[in-house]
């Protein structure tokens, strides 16, 4: 899976923490002495007079600030529920001759089904993500606590062959996540 | 036990050379880390980053051999084994990479509450007023305070504490989701639950003869603590550990944890 959730997640991360850590010690370094004199206010008069000598752009700057960080922090929190399945996938890939498409449904039912049938009462279900064209396979396979997961994961591999040689996608990558469940004894 | 899956015989240097597309080494070989399977959009690289070979996804490239049966090794090939493994285990442990949903979310929220009121005083002080709001009229205190006072030492120190854990999260990369298992072919990648592992785990070492209950846990080792019943149990710890571990070799993890194995009597 191209995780591009994960990769946002670790930049705003980084971003956010290294502008509070920054602010954090120099506010604490400023308040213990160490960046000129501690016991000063945190708003000098100094400070209101050029705020207020700068009105024109100053107050205008900063909500344009705050808003840029509003509307980033709020597509950051959207992004977290962002699924990055495709609907359906582009199985002809010669521009020339149109598109042939295949409903992402439809080939993810196929492996599923392919994969039901086997000895340890699995349940697969595949999702594809990426571009149509270009597709990433994800594939849960939940099967009991009991059952083999290593043959399990085998078929599971030999499943995804299959649907690349169906598709004829012999590079299609996959994700394949194996999922022991508890069964009632 | 019921495994028809099983392969006794899988074991690394004596399986049949799989066929497919020829190992090479991907676009990170320094090991950085920052590289995402190849480009993001071009599924034909595979994930370890396969390198440039043919840029049509439907090239001929022979078709793959299906083995019907479970013999088929799953982890290694023949040649070039190590690399193969190091550059398919750092593809799966990146897929698996936790993606910090939490606290992605929490810092969003907090920049996002911190920005609505310097908007709003922001945009109050562009018309000359003071904003009007009442809940956050504390924070205006804070403008007046000096540098030294407790509660802004207090204030300081927890934006810099904050500010180090959101580093933490961001820059290091955290326990995988999943345990990477080997996989035989370089564009899938292969891994098993965590939970999911130990609950297995303990299925099978609840099946041992002798065993009346058993608890794994699972860290840097593998834990067994079992019961039985038996007054002398004799080699009922060598038996659970050769179980678990014989498991745990056919499921051909990455980095195989060592097996640790505790009896107790229990009536």
């Amino acid at each position: 899976m191209g995780d591009r959730t994960g990769r946002v997640n670790r930049v705003g991360l980084t971003l956010t923490g290294l502008v509070l850590t920054v602010v954090g010690a120099a506010g604490l370094a400023r308040g213990l002495g160490l960046l000129g004199p501690a016991h000063q206010r945190v708003v000098t008069p100094a400070a209101g007079e050029f705020t207020a000598a700068n009105a024109a752009w100053f107050w205008p700057a900063l909500a344009l600030l705050g808003l840029i960080v509003l509307l980033l922090a709020l597509r950051w929190l959207v992004i977290q529920a962002r699924r990055e399945a495709v609907r359906f996938l582009d199985l002809e890939h010669d521009t020339g001759h149109g598109t042939t498409r295949l409903g992402a449904r439809t080939a993810a039912g196929a492996i599923e089904d392919d994969l039901r049938e086997g000895p340890h009462g699995e349940l697969a279900h595949a999702t594809f993500s990426g571009a149509p064209s270009a597709p990433r396979l994800a594939l849960d396979v939940t099967l009991p606590e009991d059952a083999d997961p290593a043959g399990s994961a085998r078929r599971a591999e030999r499943g995804v062959t299959r649907l690349r040689q169906a598709l004829e996608w012999e590079h299609m990558p996959a994700v394949i996540r194996i999922r022991p469940v508890r069964t009632h004894r | 036990m019921t495994t028809p899956d099983r392969d006794p015989s899988e074991r690394p240097g004596q399986e049949p050379t799989v066929q497919g597309p020829t190992w090479t080494t991907g676009p990170d070989p320094a090991g950085t880390g920052h590289d995402v399977p190849a480009r993001e959009h071009d599924a034909s690289r595979g994930w370890a980053g396969a390198d440039a070979r043919d840029e049509e996804m439907d090239a001929p490239t022979g078709p793959m051999p299906v083995a019907e049966d479970d013999t088929a090794p799953r982890g290694h090939d023949g040649g070039g084994t190590v690399i193969r493994d190091r550059e398919h285990r750092r593809a799966a442990v990146r897929a698996f990479r936790p993606r910090r949903t939490v606290p992605a979310t929490i810092a969003a929220i907090l920049l996002a509450a911190a920005a609505i009121p310097t908007v709003v005083g922001a945009v109050a002080a562009m018309a000359g007023r003071r904003a009007a709001l009442p809940s956050l009229s504390w924070l205006a205190g804070f403008g007046r305070m000096y540098w030294d006072a407790p509660a802004m030492l207090t204030t300081s120190a927890v934006a810099l504490l904050l500010g180090l854990v959101l580093l933490g999260s961001g820059l290091t990369a955290g326990r995988p989701r999943l345990i990477p298992l080997a996989s035989a072919d370089p564009r899938s990648v292969v891994g098993i639950s965590r939970p999911g592992l130990r609950r297995h785990l303990t299925a099978v070492a609840t099946r041992v003869d002798g065993v009346s209950r058993a608890r794994v846990q699972m860290g840097r080792r593998v834990r067994v603590v079992v019961d039985t019943p038996l007054r002398d149990p004799g080699d009922l710890s060598a038996r659970v550990t050769e179980t678990v571990t014989a498991r745990l070799r056919e499921l051909e993890p990455f980095r195989p944890p060592p097996v640790n194995v505790v009896v107790r009597r229990r009536d």
